[in-house]
């Protein structure tokens, strides 16, 4: 590509890499407790902090922005657990709601700031889709500090974390400050969104998070293995998307990334049950 | 018809349609899949456009409630047959049905009027202006005709296989005892969700969609007790939040999907809190008369197991029982207070008695 | 007199592991009977596989003499309450008259004549003063009750019932009997997964010892004895009948 000069290249190729990276750690345990679609929903949060910062700044300077997503989907969260908690509402509605609805709050910011004439909007809407391609070093820097930062706090708490997933009656009635741990754990999903936003962008984010840990499931034996097993298989299909989307024309980074990624996938599955033939009587199906 | 008349008709036959295809969907309590089928179509979108050579409406249409159904059951083989939890499936299978539907529109139809941004935002103002042709004949706003069609099958599958649909959400195992098939009526009801999403994601996007999809139906869970309930329920909180939102969006000059599903999440809200029976004040109050009604029974059985005692005139006074029964000096005057008030105890000097209507209170 | 349940040569797997060997059961009409045996000794499968919801690697059942599938229309069958979505919006009236959807088939809607089964089925239960109660809002006892009403409104010949007693209060569970009393005074037969060793032998009139395979089946007194439970349960003198 002549378009791309070997700065540009490097640093897409290192962001999206680091990105897969890290969002393979941090959807791990989101994962494992049944919680995978609290991604999407945060990630989809964000977008009312996204026009928020800008709404209350005025520029599109990346602090404000990202602390707003982090609000919002923060936010996000603790409605979820609210509507949970209060009534009878089951999980997966609540996450809809807060997804829908606060989506829903973002474009109607969206377009208050388009009516505006003096705003320079142009490219707040990026962080729906992403755009690798506008990656500078900057970013890099940016997620390679939230990356480290939120693994080295998710590998301090595994233990705990790890029984919190595995049998939460357990965890709490063992002393476990749960809330604590709840919290963090939101916390450092957050971190991932907002490092990916700009990348891959909130529809396609939650594939980053998932699918290296189901890929990685079926082939590990324990969390310790499964975060190493994840980190390396959203490592290597990030760096393959973004390979194969930067030597061909018209093929945006993020959607090549996530069908890697999902690629993966069904690789696994079908490897493992090749390799792990089993005689078994399929269970009728009742719902 | 002017073209702001259309637009209420659009969102409000939106909002009715999504809200009554919702409603099985949020007792089944799997509301994701919508999010899931309303992303998904994408793709089947663009290769109804592929084949058909251009923008076409049928074969669009076809291609998205194919990649509809198949989402659908992607996520039931990943889940059945693959031991993936349902929550990981379907976060994996919109975001890459999703993605290969903007790979496909950037490669192919990078010139095409086929936006993204649209797609999710939907523009139900320029709704109205998409007509039906017919043979040179215009027939109307293209999106009433989908919507319509949605509704009527919507409608009609609801009421021919309401026993059915009931009966295999509630207990699979008897309806498939009493012959009935329950994976038929599953996939009955997402083929009902699928088309009522294709044809409001037309108009009003891929987001508000979903929020109608879900929302009211999460609403009117709370409000009712009966699958009827819920259906009549959901369908009305679909069609006034939808005109509601059409409304303050015109007044304020804001997106209307943005309004409408922004308004869908504060009804809901404001429905978990205010609800005459299930909601959270009623509930706090229930649980604050309940512990009144405890409390002046314990007091009532410390009053008879002292009664006619030697040390009644020490025991059942209003000061002794603050240190005899652990209660708070304030707790205890609320409790006393409540239960002369209904003549649970009598009070003589500073000596308490059980009063007449003491035996009461251990019905309730 | 003919069986209401005869099981021939039944082998059920799970993945490659079978959950049942070469079953043979031959279960009389007209009495209440018990299937009894540890955990994890395929109870559940069993009611399963007779429900037709489970397909066995090997082997036959038939309901009244009649071959599966065509025998599973003369099943009623009483879920595990631990299996309900208790949540569902619904209420006891609704529930009960679930019962008669089969005797209806596709399409039709229940009219006058179900309600009225549904209606004695509830008397018959003594839960006829609950009937727009929200299922979440009954007690236990209350809540088994309604789906024994359920069983009762679908008239079936043979009942299935999985743990009805389990968890429940000591007078619901006298009711409960009770009703299955008066289901053999009518001439039907209830076939019940039990677990508790304390009454089988006081409420039933058939037991069926189980342990992935047939350990003994007969009448009560038969079978209730210290060695064959022993033999089941894999301990032995821990309980006396």
């Amino acid at each position: 590509m002549t378009i791309f000069t070997d700065y540009t290249l490097r640093t897409i190729l290192l962001g999206t890499m680091s990105l897969g990276l890290f969002c393979a750690i941090l959807g791990s345990f989101a994962v494992l407790r049944r919680q995978s679609l609290v991604g999407d929903t945060l990630a989809h949060a964000a977008l009312p902090g996204v026009c928020l910062g800008f709404l209350l700044t005025g520029s599109k300077a990346p602090l404000p922005i990202l602390i707003g997503a982090a609000l919002t989907a923060g936010l996000a969260m603790a409605w979820v657990r609210w509507i949970t908690t209060k009534t009878r509402t089951d999980w997966n509605t609540a996450l809809g709601i807060a997804l829908t609805s606060l989506f829903g709050l973002g474009v109607l910011l969206l377009s208050l700031i388009q009516r505006s004439p003096s705003a320079n909007q142009a490219g707040l809407d990026t962080i729906l889709f992403g755009q690798a391609a506008a990656l500078v070093q900057e970013n890099v820097i940016a997620i390679l500090i939230v990356g480290i930062v939120a693994t080295t706090i998710l590998v301090r708490i595994r233990q705990p974390y790890q029984l919190l997933a595995f049998d939460p009656d357990f965890a709490r009635a063992s002393g476990l400050n749960t809330a604590r741990i709840e919290f963090l754990q939101t916390t450092l999903l957050v971190a991932g969104i907002i490092i990916g936003l700009n990348t891959v962008g909130v529809v396609l984010l939650s594939a980053l998070l998932v699918a290296p840990t189901v890929a990685a499931r079926p082939w590990v034996r324990s969390t310790t293995q499964l975060l190493i097993v994840a980190a390396i298989l959203g490592l290597i299909s990030s760096a393959a998307g973004a390979l194969i989307s930067v030597n061909t024309p018209n093929l945006p980074t993020g959607p090549t990334v996530v069908i890697i990624s999902t690629l993966a996938v069904a690789l696994s599955q079908i490897l493992y049950s090749l390799t792990h033939r089993k005689k078994s009587t399929p269970e009728m199906k009742t719902a | 018809m002017s073209p702001l008349i259309w637009i209420y008709i659009i969102t409000g036959l939106a909002g009715f349609t999504c809200a009554l295809a919702g409603a099985y969907l949020i007792i089944r309590k799997s509301a994701m899949i919508a999010d899931a089928i309303s992303h998904s179509i994408l793709p089947g979108l663009v290769a109804g456009f592929w084949i058909a050579n251009g923008p076409n409406l049928l074969t669009g249409l076809i291609g998205a409630l194919l990649s509809g159904m198949l989402t659908v059951w992607l996520v039931e083989f990943l889940t059945s047959k693959r031991r993936i939890k349902q929550d990981a499936a379907i976060g994996l299978v919109f975001p890459f049905l999703f993605a290969l539907g903007v790979i496909w529109i950037s490669l192919d139809f990078s010139n095409v009027h086929l936006d993204t941004d649209s797609v999710l935002f939907g523009e139900v103002t320029l709704a109205p202006f998409d007509r039906l042709k017919l043979g040179g004949t215009d027939l109307g706003p293209q999106s009433i005709w989908l919507l319509g069609f949605a509704l009527i099958i919507t409608t009609a599958f609801l009421t021919l296989f309401r026993k059915e649909l009931k009966l295999a959400t509630f207990d699979p195992l008897l309806a498939t005892v009493s012959g009935f098939t329950p994976i038929a009526l599953h996939y009955g009801l997402m083929t009902i969700v699928s088309v009522s999403t294709i044809s409001a994601f037309a108009a009003v996007g891929a987001i508000l969609t979903v929020a109608l999809v879900i929302i009211p139906a999460a609403t009117a869970r709370l409000l009712s007790h009966r699958v009827s309930g819920v259906l009549r329920i959901s369908a009305l909180v679909g069609l006034t939040t939808s005109f509601l939102g059409t409304w303050l969006a015109f007044t304020f000059d804001l997106s209307i999907s943005g309004m409408i599903a922004t308004l869908l999440g504060i009804t809901f809200s404001a429905t978990a809190v205010l609800a005459p029976r299930n909601g959270i004040l009623a509930q706090t109050k229930l649980r604050q008369r309940d512990q009144i009604n405890q409390a002046i029974q314990a007091l009532i059985i410390h009053l008879e197991a002292h009664q006619n005692t030697p040390e009644e005139a020490t025991e059942n006074t209003i000061s002794h029982l603050t240190a005899e029964l652990g209660w708070s000096n304030s707790w205890t005057q609320t409790v006393v207070q409540s239960a002369l008030a209904k003549q649970a105890i009598t009070q003589s000097g500073q000596t308490l008695a059980p009063g007449p209507n003491a035996q009461s209170f251990w019905q309730n | 007199m003919s069986n209401s349940l005869t099981i021939r040569d039944l082998t059920v797997s799970y993945q490659a592991e079978p959950v049942l060997f070469d079953i043979d059961l031959d279960l009389p009409t007209g009495q209440l009977c018990a299937i009894v045996g540890p955990n994890g000794a395929g109870k559940s499968t069993l009611i399963r596989t007779i429900l037709g919801l489970q397909k066995p690697s090997a082997g036959t059942i038939s309901v009244l003499n009649t071959p599966n599938p065509e025998g599973i229309k003369n099943l009623g069958y009483v879920p595990q309450r631990s299996s309900v979505d208790w949540d569902f919006p619904t209420d006891v009236a609704e529930v009960v008259l679930m019962g008669t959807y089969r005797s209806l088939g596709w399409f039709k809607r229940p009219g006058k004549a179900e309600r009225d089964r549904a209606q004695a089925a509830l008397q018959a239960v003594r839960m006829q003063d609950f009937v727009h109660r929200q299922i979440s809002e009954l007690s236990g006892g209350q809540q088994q009750r309604v789906f024994l009403a359920r069983a009762l409104a679908q008239d079936a010949p043979v009942t299935l019932m999985d743990e009805p007693f389990a968890g429940i209060d000591a007078a619901s569970e006298q009711q409960i009997f009770e009703v299955l009393q008066s289901m053999r005074s009518a001439g039907k037969t209830a076939i019940v997964v039990h677990h508790d060793l304390e009454t089988v032998g006081q409420y039933f009139d058939h037991i069926t010892l189980l342990n992935r395979k047939i350990i003994a089946s007969g009448p009560t007194s038969e079978i209730f004895t210290p060695e064959l439970l022993a033999q089941t349960y894999g301990f032995a003198g821990v309980l006396k009948p």
